[in-house]
């Protein structure tokens, strides 16, 4: 009885650690600035296929790739990304699992804070600024890519 | 005799019932009719020792102490003077010591009302309640609006006033 007492201890305590990847380990991640257009002919460019059918959800017809930043992200360092009409975006990496990373998003103009867990399959978009003039940014963020 | 049954039901009439004519015809059979005078005679008769009886019962009854017997059967406590405090604290804490698990729901229902805003509303500058899991949004500026695709969620931010 003691030695499975012991046992599940041990087992709990690699359950809980094992899981969340060292702090100083780091994942690579793809940061990608899109700007989306509700005017202007319908399209998404070649390097944004990938997002395609995700995109397709939205009001926004017209899609251009403002930026894309790829960088291997180190736990609580955050990232700016900055977007074309100069505002900032702020990324950090908050934590990992197997087959997950949470981020955090900051965007200090519109005092937006976003906390994402993205699995290692799908991608999360998320509009970063107000529309103006039936346009708007969006960032999405792919780990491991 | 046959006007009779059609006199007899306006003899007990109390005064407006019969029409002025009626009641000239009513006078003119009963002049003629000793049956008719029989009736009015017992109905009379009736009708003042009913009078009579009632009288009397009434003055064996001596109601100078009615007043005094009606304030008597009112609990002391139950008559305030006008303008003083109607006793709703002291029937409530009554009733509630006399129902106290009603006492103690009633003093939770409120806490639990406000605990269940503070959860369950959405608040400026707390994360937004999203039905994915893994989203959370927040925004002081900005109305977030989560839209799951089998990518992945799009997460659209319209300005507060619905734009």
């Amino acid at each position: 009885m003691t030695s499975l007492a012991q046992s599940a201890v041990v087992a709990l305590g690699l359950v809980a650690s094992a899981p969340v990847l060292s702090a100083d380990a780091g994942i690579p991640a793809r940061i990608r600035v899109l700007k989306g257009s509700r005017q202007g002919p319908p399209g998404v460019p070649p390097g944004l296929r990938d997002l395609e059918h995700q995109l397709s959800h939205t009001a926004y017809v017209r899609w251009e790739e403002a930026r894309v930043l790829e960088t291997t992200m180190e736990f609580k360092k955050p990232v700016m990304v900055s977007l074309p009409d100069g505002w900032q975006v702020v990324v950090t990496l908050l934590e990992s699992r197997k087959d997950t990373a949470t981020y955090e998003v900051l965007v200090p103009s519109t005092r937006t804070q976003s906390r994402l867990t993205i699995p290692k399959d799908k991608r999360i978009v998320q509009q970063v600024t107000p529309e103006r003039g039936g346009d708007a940014y969006f960032v999405t963020i792919r780990p491991w890519p | 005799m046959k006007d009779c049954a059609t006199y007899a039901p306006m003899i007990g009439a109390r005064p407006g019932e019969l029409t002025p004519d009626e009641e000239a015809r009513l006078h003119e059979h009963l002049a003629g009719c000793d049956a008719c005078q029989g009736r009015l005679a017992d109905l009379e008769a009736t009708g003042g020792m009913l009078v009579e009886a009632l009288s009397r019962a009434a003055s064996r009854r001596d109601f100078a102490t009615f007043a005094d017997e009606v304030m008597a059967r009112i609990p002391a406590n139950a008559w305030k003077p006008e303008g003083a405090p109607k006793g709703v604290l002291e029937s409530l804490k009554a009733f509630f010591g006399r129902h106290r698990v009603l006492a103690i729901a009633s003093a939770l229902a409120p806490a639990l009302a406000a605990a269940a805003l503070y959860l369950f509303i959405d608040r400026p500058g707390m994360p937004a309640e999203t039905a994915l899991p893994g989203v959370e949004v927040a925004s002081e500026t900005l109305e977030p609006i989560v839209l799951d695709t089998s990518d992945g969620p799009i997460i659209l931010m319209s300005d507060s006033d619905g734009t």
